[in-house]
């Protein structure tokens, strides 16, 4: 008999029940399925600094890069990787220990943050620190518990877009948020106080890191409203605290490839190579005792 | 360690239900079969707690097992859906300018912050609006006008007032003709707060009555003086 090459196989509803329900007897019967079922190309555990704490961007340099970067630049990095968030998804427990239920016996309590994993998505809008959550569920319904199966599940936070206005940079904008992104915004009176209160490991987001970049080097300029001198020092007054100064403005919420393509530019400005003919001219005419005349 | 052995077992059953390179698929899938949104913060907790290090720390990787994936949700934290806000303008049905009012944060966010009506209730904005009142020189925010003075100036003010008078003798108008046009269209004032033309008026025309709102500001009204009746038609049997 010939054999048949599978070109595309779709599978059915009900194949696709099974596969979902009976994950693992599925795919162990048919080894060598070819098809693969991804629509979105999530990552799976997130990008990790340790097995805790997942986040949606990392720092990473080597030691050539290192002796480039700024030491304001990697200390504010240093902080990011080490800091841990603030609880959003899980209550910490305040008690010390706790009595198991089978034998007493008293078992010190481990404070650990539930995973959550941060898209790509996360970085284009505001989620306030959400993500998405993936674990098991069961249906409670009394009479039928012990015949239902428990379901994977992902719990996603709800985007909405919506207008915010920052009143340092004079611009409205649309942004996906949460409502707990929103809710936070309503509590810190603006989403310039907001951004420039809360610390990146909350913030969650490379879009809120832009921001305020943006918003600390217009304060550090004082580039807000050149033609309305009377809000100028209004709008002066009421951010003083959070000015910083302009070189180190800069360089925040930077990835690692944009700060290494800064800090070489501002290198060669600084230290500019000269051309090899010159330098050989210049060493000839010291020989023979010449003056250089350009 | 008992207990800790025992949660490990069950865990083992897990692992082989779920193996890790399997998961991805498995993923997407349910990302479209269970599409579900929500408004709040989902709060969730291990079914089996973490089994502890020797230190009493949080535990290894390698410790570290399929246990963390099973969660229960405990709590759900809803936010408040209303908001405090301070109005800069005249909004029909709310308030003033100065006025601390509560609203729905929908209405905040998509209506009245954009619109550039109404601004966050800070320290600084309070402060700012009440050292402009006391440069105005009002002491009390109670003294000017409120919403429902400003909505009965409205609705005066696109009224077309009619005073019925007797068409078979002579008369003179007064406040008290005035008064009853104003009760028969529903709407009750005191003679106080009539201001009539000052010629006297003895036929039947179109005028203007002025009204005073709380003694602080005037309307104009439309009145039209008509025949009782031409108003009143007696029906003929």
């Amino acid at each position: 008999m010939e054999k048949v090459k599978i070109t595309r196989f779709m599978p059915s509803l009900k194949q696709m029940k099974d596969m979902v329900i009976h994950e693992v007897t599925y795919f162990e019967r048919h080894n060598n399925s070819r098809f693969t079922v991804t629509s979105r190309n999530i990552p799976r555990w997130g990008t990790w600094i340790n097995y805790f704490r997942s986040v949606p961007y990392l720092y990473k340099w080597s030691r050539e890069e290192e002796a480039l970067l700024p030491k304001h630049y990697k200390d504010r990095c240093i902080e990011f990787m080490r800091k841990e968030q603030s609880p959003v998804h899980w209550r910490p427990i305040q008690m010390k220990y706790r009595f198991d239920e089978d034998s007493g016996e008293r078992i010190p309590v481990v404070n650990a943050p539930i995973p959550v994993i941060f898209p790509k998505e996360c970085n284009l809008g505001l989620w306030g620190g959400e993500g998405i959550i993936f674990g098991y569920y069961k249906k409670n319904v009394p009479k039928k518990k012990h015949k239902l199966p428990t379901l994977p599940r992902i719990w996603h936070p709800m985007l909405n877009k919506s207008v915010l206005y920052s009143e340092i940079l004079d611009r409205w904008m649309a942004i996906d948020v949460t409502p707990r992104a929103l809710f936070l915004i309503d509590e810190a009176f603006g989403l310039d106080f907001y951004i420039l209160k809360t610390h990146e490991v909350d913030l969650c987001s490379k879009l809120g890191m832009t921001l305020k970049r943006e918003m600390l080097l217009t304060l550090a300029n004082k580039s807000f409203y050149p033609n309305d001198p009377v809000k100028k020092e209004k709008i002066y007054n009421k951010y003083k605290e959070f000015i910083i100064p302009a070189e180190e403005a800069e360089w925040i919420g930077l990835s690692v490839d944009e700060a290494v393509e800064k800090a070489k530019k501002l290198n060669e400005a600084m230290n500019p190579t000269k051309p090899l003919k010159e330098q050989y001219l210049y060493d000839l005419c010291q020989k023979f005792q010449v003056e250089i005349k350009h | 360690m008992a207990v800790t052995l025992n949660a490990l077992r069950r865990c083992g059953k897990c692992l082989s239900r779920s193996a890790v390179t399997r998961l991805s698929k498995l993923f997407d899938i349910s990302s479209v079969s269970m599409a579900q949104t929500r408004s709040y913060t989902i709060i969730m907790e291990r079914v089996f707690p973490l089994p502890p290090d020797k230190d009493g720390e949080k535990p290894d990787i390698s410790q570290m097992n399929e246990i963390h994936k099973i969660l229960r949700d405990v709590e759900i934290v809803q936010y408040p859906e209303e908001l405090d806000c301070l109005l800069i303008q005249y909004v029909e049905g709310l308030g003033i300018r100065g006025d601390i009012v509560r609203v729905k944060r929908s209405l905040f966010h998509e209506q009245l912050f954009p619109s550039g009506q109404a601004v966050y209730a800070s320290p600084d904005n309070i402060k700012e609006l009440e050292d402009e009142r006391k440069a105005l020189g009002i002491d009390k925010p109670e003294a000017r006008l409120g919403v429902q003075a400003r909505m009965a100036i409205k609705e005066l003010s696109h009224m077309n007032l009619e005073i019925p008078m007797n068409d078979k003798e002579e008369w003179t108008l007064t406040k008290e003709h005035v008064q009853v046009g104003f009760r028969i269209q529903g709407v009750e004032l005191q003679e106080e707060c009539i201001v009539l033309p000052e010629e006297e008026v003895k036929e039947f025309k179109e005028l203007i009555v002025k009204v005073c709102i709380n003694g602080l500001e005037s309307v104009d009204v439309k009145a039209n003086i008509i025949p009782i009746s031409q108003k009143y038609v007696i029906p003929k049997k």
